[in-house]
């Protein structure tokens, strides 16, 4: 049998606004590439298609902002009902058996279609508002919060991306671990380990640092939960031992003014430099020059850019949080280090750019790791298996239409 | 009271219901249940209380109170829409499981899943309305914007609208461009009320509900 999925996602390549569009995408097409009919439904953009296929992925938008908002929380509810309404559309047009949801932000329309059509809804939650923002503190925070609540409730079955998020969603809304499942996330590991020439290298090597100076990178938001405040607190201690050190800063965020002006206070200007957003054609190089990545966050509930490290032979160094402790086994694929720690991250960071061996064996174990357990091939093969198993729970239950019971009747049990 | 009627079954779906009373409607609301049911009717509520959920039978008639999943909110307009899916579970659970051929929405808190399901919706569609944004407060704002287009498109999909007074039918037609041919007038201060509603129900049920 042929399954037909449709995901629902507010953000989808090529518009992106954090690792979600990527996620969907990523697993989308290799569903695809295993047989599935796959169709995402996502808001539009100026200048998108209404309706196009991307990589065999059948990919319906729609205008998310028909409905007008005060603010963004206002805006999803708005968007919600509005994708809901596409959705009827695709459901009716194409045969589609699964609903699969991707975060809160699509929690209404999720649950709206899965009482419409008695169809099974699984639901992807990538992470939490109360560990996003390290507890809740506004109505807005508890209302989300609270959608999420209501999105795990909801779903047939949930996946979650790390050990992390199963105990996350368990001890905060006494959820049992059994309607969960973890599935990591992937990376693109052809893609991503394409070493440039050293040509090139040099080249990119000269946008962000001197030829004689080693490069510590991070890439992500600039938040607080990112913990970047903490890789700036451990850069004077690294220039003492090692001051042929540049710190680079990739990415933008509304915390970007707090950590320039941290850098400021420091005085270590001269040694971080903040790139604000890195070209899609620049990506690559820039992991490429890197003789290592730094990914201090204080909350991860997976942690891809970790991957994305791992994937590019570049040595990584993670905080013992959330998602990045399963991803990084210390002193084997990765370092770790104590959350919220400069003096430890500034040591480890010392012994890795003086050890070279010790960067080589990481990279060459990481490669491994990624090949067997993060390739979006196997996430694709283990998110397929959860497909079948609740497509086949929800044939046998009688929680169904009218019409769906006529087409999959109550199996009687044999006597 | 015919033996097809018998048959019929309808929900009512109201932001209060008593004992919750923030107008008289709510009384409206229990009174047209009741003469339903005389008259031979299956009748649903689905409804929303602050202090209750749960399904109670109450003189052969089933009221569903909706849970309140998200009690914090931004907002009145995100409180509303963050109601709809518990709305929507209700009215699900009955449609799946009986015989519904009519569901009547009152005010507009209660529109926002007509959105989505007012097309698809195999029922037919009343609201009725007693004010609408535009008459509450129509300064120029995204948030009053918003619950204008909601009412607007949720309005759009109903078979039959009951407005309040010819002002607001007026403004129905001209602001929210709702079609003249849907539009009844019907006070909620008329004291025959019920018994003019329960007629519509009849007529729109035998199909008979051309342009009055």
């Amino acid at each position: 049998m042929t399954f037909s999925i449709l995901m629902l996602s507010w953000e989808f390549p090529p518009f992106k606004v954090g690792g979600l569009a990527a996620h969907v995408y990523d697993l989308s097409k290799m569903l695809v590439t295993k047989g599935f009919e796959v169709h995402v439904l996502t808001c539009s953009f100026p200048g998108a298609a209404d309706f196009e296929i991307i990589d065999g992925v059948h990919v319906h938008r729609f205008d998310a902002y028909e409905i007008p908002a005060p603010e963004f929380l206002q805006w999803d509810l708005n968007m919600n009902l509005l994708m809901e309404k596409k959705a009827i559309e695709i459901i009716d047009n194409y045969n589609i058996d699964i609903l699969h949801a991707h975060d809160w932000l699509v929690a209404s329309a999720a649950i709206g279609l899965k009482q419409l059509y008695r169809k099974p809804m699984i639901a992807t939650i990538h992470s939490l508002e109360r560990g996003r923002r390290s507890g809740l503190f506004n109505d807005g925070q508890h209302m989300i919060d609270q959608i999420e609540n209501l999105l795990i409730q909801e779903a047939w079955h949930n996946i979650v991306c790390s050990q992390y998020m199963q105990s996350l969603c368990h001890f905060s809304f006494n959820f049992p671990n059994d309607k969960m499942t973890i599935i990591p996330n992937g990376v693109r590991f052809n893609d991503f380990s394409v070493e440039l020439p050293e040509e090139e290298k040099l080249k990119h090597h000269k946008k962000y640092a001197k030829l004689d100076e080693q490069i510590v990178s991070y890439i992500g938001r600039l938040v607080p939960e990112k913990g970047v405040n903490i890789l700036l607190g451990a850069v004077n201690s690294v220039l003492k031992k090692k001051p042929k050190t540049k710190f680079v800063i990739a990415g933008e965020g509304w915390h970007r003014n707090e950590l320039e002006r941290i850098t400021r206070e420091l005085k270590i200007t001269h040694n971080v430099l903040f790139t604000g957003y890195i070209p899609d054609e620049d990506f690559l190089a820039y992991y490429n020059v890197a003789d290592i990545l730094v990914v201090p966050s204080t909350y991860e509930p997976f942690g891809i850019v970790a991957l994305e490290g791992m994937a590019t032979k570049t040595p990584i160094i993670v905080s013992d949080v959330g998602g990045l402790s399963e991803i990084v086994d210390h002193r084997w694929t990765g370092m770790k280090v104590p959350p919220e720690n400069s003096t430890a991250l500034a040591e480890i960071i010392i012994e890795l750019l003086e050890t070279k061996a010790l960067r080589e064996k990481i990279v060459t174990n990481a490669v491994e790791k990624l090949r067997h357990v993060y390739d979006w091939s196997i996430i694709a093969d283990q998110t397929i298996i959860l497909y079948k198993r609740i497509f086949n729970e929800w044939k046998k239950h009688t929680w169904k239409t009218k019409e769906d019971f006529k087409k999959y009747p109550k199996t009687k049990k044999k006597t | 009271m015919t033996e097809n009627q018998q048959k019929k079954g309808v929900i009512l779906v109201s932001f209060e219901y008593p004992p919750r009373r923030l107008s008289n409607l709510s009384d409206i609301i229990q009174k047209l249940a009741r003469t339903l049911i005389t008259q031979g009717y299956n009748v649903w509520i689905v409804t929303f209380d602050d202090w209750r959920s749960g399904i109670e039978k109450n003189n052969k008639m089933t009221i569903v109170r909706i849970p309140y999943n998200v009690p914090n909110n931004i907002s009145f307009f995100s409180n509303i829409l963050n109601l709809k899916s518990a709305y929507q579970s209700a009215i699900a659970s009955i449609i799946n499981t009986h015989d519904i051929n009519l569901i009547h929405f009152f005010e507009w808190q209660t529109l926002p899943l007509l959105i989505p399901w007012g097309e698809k919706l195999v029922q037919k569609i009343i609201v009725s309305i007693s004010n609408i944004q535009l008459t509450r407060d129509s300064t120029f704002s995204p948030y009053n914007n918003g619950i204008m287009k909601i009412e607007q498109m949720s309005l759009k999909t109903a078979d039959l609208i009951f407005a309040n007074s010819d002002n607001l039918a007026t403004k129905l037609i001209a602001n929210y461009k709702i079609s003249e041919e849907k539009m009844i007038v019907q006070s909620l201060t008329d004291r025959k009320i019920v018994s003019k509603i329960s007629d519509y129900y009849t007529k729109i049920l035998d199909d008979k509900i051309t342009n009055e």
